[in-house]
């Protein structure tokens, strides 16, 4: 599985972009696509410990659970936690990891967001990197 | 099992993986040419493809006695979706993160 990094700039000063990643109230204005509700949610990267969020797809009236830790927070630089997708019958899936950095910049801030798997042995790291080469093969092909 | 794990598993496996490439390269084969180069016996490929059949990724047709195989488009679009939907949710979460910023500063 391929490393993700986003990147992203505003206007805003790093505090107030922290405020906007971390903040319950302000994480639930951009929380997920466009035509997704959230109607249970413990979304609070501003302190270590548990969050998740049910999304629920406002026409296809599908269900997306998303869970994991908050597991590191220093503020005005950066979060990180884990993320697992529940599958249908609650099961939580694979476990990957996501980081917030906040880098100041001439004009305000830079937000980068890294989602990362976390693997619990190198073992299984080269049997996702074998994954990786293959399954964008077979997604090259497929498109 | 999901049908996306379904998917995974079925394609984690060398020769079944061979099999699908084939099929998306060459369209249409009967079992017989999948046999042939493989260095795996016919029944052991009728086993992989009942596998891939049971997960979506290839069908089966018959033209007379003979088996043709291709590879299912919908079965491989899951796999598709299922990776670049992570991108997409930070996309679009950052799409309205920037909009909620934007209506706080005119306020």
């Amino acid at each position: 599985m391929t490393d993700l990094r986003l990147e992203r700039e505003f206007s805003v000063s790093p505090d107030r972009l922290y405020a906007w990643v971390t903040d319950p109230d302000k994480l639930l204005q951009w929380w997920g696509p466009e035509g997704v509700t959230i109607p249970e949610r413990e979304l609070d990267f501003s302190r270590t410990g548990p969050w998740y969020s049910v999304m629920l797809g406002d026409e296809s009236g599908q269900r997306f659970k998303v869970s994991g830790q908050v597991t590191h927070v220093e503020p005005q630089k950066s979060v990180g936690f884990t993320w697992g997708w529940h599958d249908d019958d609650d099961k939580r899936g694979h476990e990957s990891h996501v980081t917030f950095t906040i880098v100041e910049t001439a004009t305000g801030s830079r937000l980068i967001i890294d989602h990362c798997d976390l693997d619990g042995s190198e073992m299984s790291a080269n049997h996702e990197r074998g994954w990786t080469s293959s399954l964008n093969k077979l997604v090259a092909k497929a498109n | 099992m999901t049908p996306l794990l379904k998917s995974f598993s079925a394609l984690s496996d060398e020769t079944r993986l061979n099999i699908v490439e084939q099929l998306m390269d060459h369209g249409e084969l009967p079992a017989g040419d999948l046999v042939r180069g493989s260095g795996i016996s016919a029944p052991a490929i009728s086993r992989h493809l009942k596998v891939l059949r049971d997960a979506g990724l290839v069908r089966q047709r018959a033209e007379g006695t003979r088996r043709l195989y291709s590879a299912r488009p919908e079965g491989l679009q899951l796999i598709a979706q299922w990776t670049i939907s992570r991108r997409e949710f930070w996309e679009s979460s950052l799409d309205r993160l920037e909009a909620a910023i934007l209506e706080e500063d005119i306020k």
